[in-house]
């Protein structure tokens, strides 16, 4: 009892149970201790290892027995093994010779090496001593004879070392072909058997290594050890695989760290096209000639991962790599295989698949055109067809033009009651105008806002007309013929650019239908406009519209007067037969003290209204509205002419924080892309649910995209990113990269590919060329395809080959006809000297040429050469001017089936060009209706003989210098 | 191995042939309704041309017989026996005799040699718009009396054309096998040698489109296919 109290007082806890209490903990610990390690031992990245090594485990066994089934069937082989066997058996008989050539090789080997040894040492001493001896006579010693004694024993001896040495050296070469002459044989079929059995080698060497069912015991063993915990430290097989790219740096707030991709720890079949049928996330990357592989332009160990897919490139498990899903299916199984969930915390989570293509912005953002990236081309061709930049500041499309047609002299070409409907409902006039709607959109659709809408319409037309400036029209000078004007408009060319189209299509959006819809379908002129504006349009386009798209066609009064005379048939009455409504004081001025209480007080408002009249209230409201709705980013509009776009930017819209983007009350997932989806698909949404008065409501009118077309928008926005860290990627600024992408964006601004091809791309006019020739040229189907290409406008392929610059500089500015066959005319376009220069440049540096080109065949007119040349001209050789007009010798027959004027050469053709034509034009321009005069086949023997010796090559540059010297 | 065994079967079906008589399949082809104006043509593009005719020629895409037969009308049977047919080693001709190929429409078989003969002594070119075979336009100067073409895959038709004389233009079908024929002006044809069995038949004409139509042979009898084709069947 004492005792007890005495443990009590001295001690605050009873010891046992503080013991038991201990043990329990200690072994909570260890379990913890134990967990934590299996827990870290345990990764989901080791599952899919294991998975991946024994899918390649039967893959190679698979291809082993495919590689073993093909050899091992042929004769040769077979042979071989029973030879082998054969020379086995000898040897064995033979075994006791073989082995006493052996020994003795052995033995010979060692006497060799003996004799070397010797001769080496005695070789030293003699050296020692020649140089005591040398001293010695130097200074006159005494012991210089004795020296001189020794040095020549011992010179003596050297020489019978050495040849003991070179003796012993040639028993052992004896000896050792008498050894190898048993082996000869066998090394030869071995070596043969390993050539058979080569590929299937190398797969059982693989085996070796990845499946334990090939390894030997010791592997074995080592192949379980090396990934037991604690073991694995050293040199497992399993572990974390990455790809550093120094020079790209992840931002990891307020530093930057280099890129770290750890993907193919789990994507470990992803550089190997064995994988190409696997799934995930085995299966091969599917564009290894573009990305990964170290031929691609685009190498896993420069670029990594995550610069294209975005998403955490240090995780490794499904959900901390940040995987985004393309689509909520693939969503809900995400979310059920993988308990998916985003990780919010990380601002840049991989691009859906869809979206992949916004990354190639990082480093090609300069580029017009960007070469494999298809979604994104489409996606900035629509973006520059649509006019986003018109109201949405974009730093790539700085200072580009208004896309929507010149409002300042509306009133020559339209009237307010047509236009009061086009703006109300673009689309119910033309189904596919770029002309967005406004009205009656899901928040200002209602009855009240429609009545409103439509008393803004009324300001907003009548501040156009008003302001509209004299525009005098010509009148027609000639009666137009709708028929000839109908067959103009098939076969000038104008549907490069415009259709005809009464009804909605549905093909798929691409660059190529794009280009047929850079000019307005023209359905309706007749009912929009009047012949005298569309006469007066066609002659001269720039009057109406200076900065215009519209080509000048060079047509005559005559032309001109057809293609009006057909236009204006075409009608579309059903639109003006609606309703306009009238103007309705009480709304008019409702609209007016809203605008105008935003300045001044109430009372200030209403007396400032009551001072005007109605003249004055629709101006006022005209002129706000129009700049509410921004129609001035489309439009040139009196009073307009320097305000700035009403859009928000979206110069870095890629980049833009979650949080700043408003999801309203709407049910969509919290991503940006799903955003830009719902915002381009239905721009008023998120307006849903809120209550604005009318000019706090959304603006952004409705284009219409297809789902195609807003997901090519998508792509672009999330594109636009602000990343200064791909900067060693960018391609290089050198004058050939410069020039071509200047080249191609004047290209694609004046729609060049909606007649030619260009770069291999465009010629969307092709199929109504051929439509032509069906409907108005009489010729069946088969006809029209069959000479289809020689009646398209010229394939530009090798132009800056082919053509002088100064010529092109020329022809640009003034074309003239060259192809006199040619239904399509080259239309005069309003560019500038800076312009047409940088299209020279273009072509040139496109053909990799010199630039600029200096001229150096100017043959001799009395030299032989072009004296032959003009033989070989003549109709008794190739007979040239059946087709070519020769200066002002025209050829016989239609015109349909002349050729271009030979005494445009001169100036107009590169001389090498000129060369490569002759010898095979089908080359240069397949389809071409200029035969080949020297077969591609039998070249050397197919011109004539009886000219230079028949040397081809010699007759073609003495055709091309009398080319030359025509006048 | 796989060569001699084709060529084993093949020896085998032509004994057959020989044995049982091999059938063939023949018929007439007709034109329905009025016979179309045939245009003349008019060689003033070349006078070498020209000179070469004493009357008018008209053009051959409409050669009407007596009983409104018609010619030109190539005819193929489209699923052939199967066989590895070599071509004849006798070339095929086109001759450019007065500016007009000769024949018209024809038909050659896979790597055929085709002779084009340049008798007029002016410059011709031979342009053959190929889809499937390599497209050719081939120069023929006056000093170029004949050039050997090949075409090494099968192609249905071929349109050959001049680009210097425009009225000039002729088909060529290019088949794997020789069961094919083209109708005289009494719009009869003809493929003979054919086993037993049913074959699909296609008859073509360059302005009126094609036609087809399946036949049963049997035995060593004529099976009968004819066709009618009209402007409206285009």
């Amino acid at each position: 009892m004492v005792e007890k109290q005495e443990n009590t007082r001295e001690r605050l806890y009873n010891i046992s149970k503080l013991n038991v209490w201990f043990a329990i903990s200690s072994i909570i610990f260890f379990v913890v201790l134990i967990w934590s390690f299996a827990d870290d031992y345990s990764r989901s990245w080791k599952d899919y290892q294991r998975q991946f090594r024994q899918l390649q485990i039967t893959k190679t066994n698979i291809r082993l027995i495919e590689e073993k089934s093909i050899f091992e069937e042929t004769e040769e082989y077979k042979e071989i093994l029973n030879k082998l066997e054969e020379i086995q058996i000898q040897s064995a008989q033979n075994i006791d010779e073989i082995a006493n050539a052996e020994n003795e090789l052995v033995k010979k080997k060692t006497e060799y090496i003996r004799a070397e040894q010797r001769y080496n040492f005695s070789k030293a001493d003699y050296d020692a001593v020649k140089y005591e001896y040398e001293e010695a006579v130097a200074h006159n010693s005494r012991e210089a004879e004795e020296l001189k004694k020794r040095l020549d024993q011992i010179h003596n001896e050297l020489s019978d070392y050495r040849l003991a040495f070179e003796a012993a050296k040639e028993n052992v070469e004896k000896q050792a072909m008498e050894v190898r002459s048993f082996s000869a044989d066998i090394k030869k079929l071995k070596r043969r058997k390993n050539e058979l059995a080569g590929r299937a080698n190398i797969l059982e060497n693989k085996l070796k290594n990845i499946d334990p069912t090939h390894m030997t015991v010791s592997n074995k063993i080592a192949n379980t050890l090396r990934d037991l915990p604690f073991f694995d430290f050293m040199s497992p097989y399993y572990k974390v695989n990455q790809v550093v790219v120094i020079d790209v740096t992840d931002n990891v707030n307020f530093t930057r760290v280099p890129k770290v991709d750890r993907c193919i720890t789990c994507h470990q079949g992803i550089l190997n096209t064995e994988f190409e049928k696997d799934t995930q996330p085995f299966k091969t990357h599917p564009r290894l000639n573009l990305f990964l592989s170290s031929q691609s332009p685009h190498p896993v160990e420069k670029f990594g991962c995550t610069s294209c897919h975005a998403g955490r490139g240090r995780g490794t498990d499904f959900i901390s790599t940040v995987h985004m899903p393309s689509s909520s299916e693939q969503e809900k199984e995400w979310e059920e295989k993988y308990q998916w969930h985003q990780l919010h915390n990380w601002e840049t989570p991989m691009l859906p698949i869809q979206y992949i293509e916004a990354s190639c912005f990082k480093c090609h953002s300069g580029e017009t055109f960007i070469e494999n990236a298809d979604k994104l081309n489409l996606g900035m061709n629509l973006m520059e067809r649509a006019g986003c930049y018109g109201c949405h500041k974009i730093e790539k499309y700085k200072d580009k033009r208004r896309i929507g047609p010149d409002l300042n002299k509306i009133a020559s070409k339209l009237n307010e009651d047509w236009t009061f409907q086009w703006i109300k409902n673009p689309k119910s006039f033309r189904h596919n105008t770029w002309m967005p709607q406004f009205f009656g959109q899901s928040n200002n659709n209602d009855p009240n806002s429609r009545v409103r809408t439509d008393q803004e319409l009324k300001a907003i037309v009548h501040y156009l007309f008003k302001h509209s400036s004299d525009f005098p029209l010509d009148p027609i000078p000639v009666d137009g013929d709708i028929e000839r004007g109908e067959k103009l408009v098939a076969s000038l060319g104008c549907l490069g650019c415009h259709r005809i189209e009464m009804n909605p299509f549905e093909d798929e959006t691409t660059l190529q239908t794009l280009r047929r819809d850079h000019g307005p379908n023209l359905i309706g002129m007749g009912s929009k406009t009047t012949p005298e504006w569309i006469f007066t349009w066609l002659k001269q386009p720039e009057s109406y519209f200076p900065t215009t798209m519209m080509p000048n066609m060079r047509l005559s009064d005559l032309e001109a007067a057809d293609i009006t005379a057909y236009l204006n048939t075409l009608k579309r009455a059903e639109l003006m037969e609606k309703n306009v409504p009238s103007i309705d004081e009480n709304i008019i001025d409702e609209i007016a003290l809203g605008f105008l209480k935003k300045m001044n007080s109430d009372s200030d408002a209403r007396r400032t209204l009551s001072n005007m009249d109605m003249e004055q209230k629709l101006d006022y409201n005209g002129k706000k509205l129009i700049r509410l709705y921004g129609c001035f980013g489309c439009h040139n509009i009196p009073g307009f002419e320097n305000d700035k776009p009403i859009g928000t930017e979206l110069t870095y819209e890629g980049s833009k924080r979650i949080e700043r983007l408003d999801f309203g009350f709407v049910d969509i997932p919290h991503t940006k892309h799903a955003w830009f989806t719902q915002k381009l698909k239905e721009p008023r949404i998120f307006d849903h649910g809120r209550i604005n008065p009318p000019d706090e409501k959304l603006r952004m009118p409705n284009f219409e995209f297809k789902d195609m077309e807003v997901e090519a928008l998508v792509t672009v926005l999330l594109g636009f990113v602000k990343e200064e860290t791909m900067h060693t990627k960018v391609s290089p600024r050198t004058a050939r990269n410069v020039f071509v992408e200047e080249g191609q964006w004047i290209i694609r601004k004046y729609n060049c590919q909606g007649c030619h091809l260009i770069e291999g791309d465009g010629n969307a006019i092709g199929p109504t060329i051929k439509e032509y020739l069906v409907n108005y040229e009489n010729m069946s189907e088969s006809e029209a395809d069959a000479v289809n290409t020689s009646y398209n406008p010229p394939n530009l392929v090798g132009e800056g080959k082919k053509v002088q610059p100064q010529w092109l500089h020329h022809f640009i500015t003034n074309p003239e006809i060259i192809r006199p066959w040619l239904k399509t005319r080259m239309p005069k376009y309003a560019l500038d000297n800076d312009q047409v220069n940088t299209l020279v440049k273009y072509f040139s540096y496109l053909d990799d040429q010199d630039f600029p080109f200096v001229n150096t065949v100017i043959p001799d007119v009395n030299s032989t050469m072009v004296k032959t040349g003009e033989l070989l001209f003549s109709d008794d050789y190739f007979a040239c001017g059946k087709c070519h007009i020769v200066g002002d010798k025209l050829p016989g027959g239609s015109v349909d089936n002349w050729a271009p004027n030979f005494s445009l050469a001169k100036d107009r053709l590169k001389p090498d060009w000129i060369i490569d034509w002759i010898v095979n034009p089908q080359n240069l321009l397949p389809g071409t209706k200029m035969p080949t005069f020297f077969d591609p086949d039998y070249f050397e023997w197919s011109g004539p003989d009886d000219i230079f010796d028949g040397d081809e090559h010699k007759q073609i540059i003495a055709l091309r210098d009398y080319i030359l010297t025509i006048e | 191995m796989m060569r001699e065994s084709i060529r084993l079967y093949m020896l085998v079906l032509f004994l057959n042939g020989i044995v049982f008589a091999e059938g063939s399949i023949s018929g007439t082809v007709k034109f329905e309704g009025t016979a179309p104006k045939i245009e003349s043509i008019t060689m003033e593009a070349d006078p070498v041309c020209a000179a070469k005719h004493d009357s008018p020629i008209t053009y051959e895409y409409f050669v009407i017989g007596e009983g409104n037969t018609i010619a030109n009308i190539f005819v193929r049977v489209i699923n052939p026996p199967i066989g590895d047919y070599k071509p004849p080693e006798t070339a095929a001709v086109i001759d450019q005799k007065g500016c007009i190929y000769d024949p018209h429409v024809q038909g050659v078989m896979v790597n055929q040699p085709i002779e084009i003969l340049n008798p007029d002594g002016t410059l011709h070119n031979v342009h053959a718009l190929a889809k499937v075979n390599r497209e050719f336009n081939q120069a023929m100067p006056k000093f170029k009396k004949k050039i050997v073409k090949k075409f090494d895959k099968e192609e249905f038709m071929i349109t050959i054309k001049c680009d210097i004389h425009p009225w000039m233009g002729c088909y060529v079908g290019v088949s794997t096998h020789p069961f094919f024929a083209v109708t005289g002006e009494d719009g009869k044809f003809k493929i003979s040698g054919l086993p037993p069995g049913t074959y699909e038949v296609e008859a073509w004409h360059e302005k009126l489109g094609t036609q087809k139509a399946s036949v049963t042979v049997k035995d060593d009898t004529s099976a009968n296919i004819d066709f009618s084709f009209s402007r409206s069947t285009k």
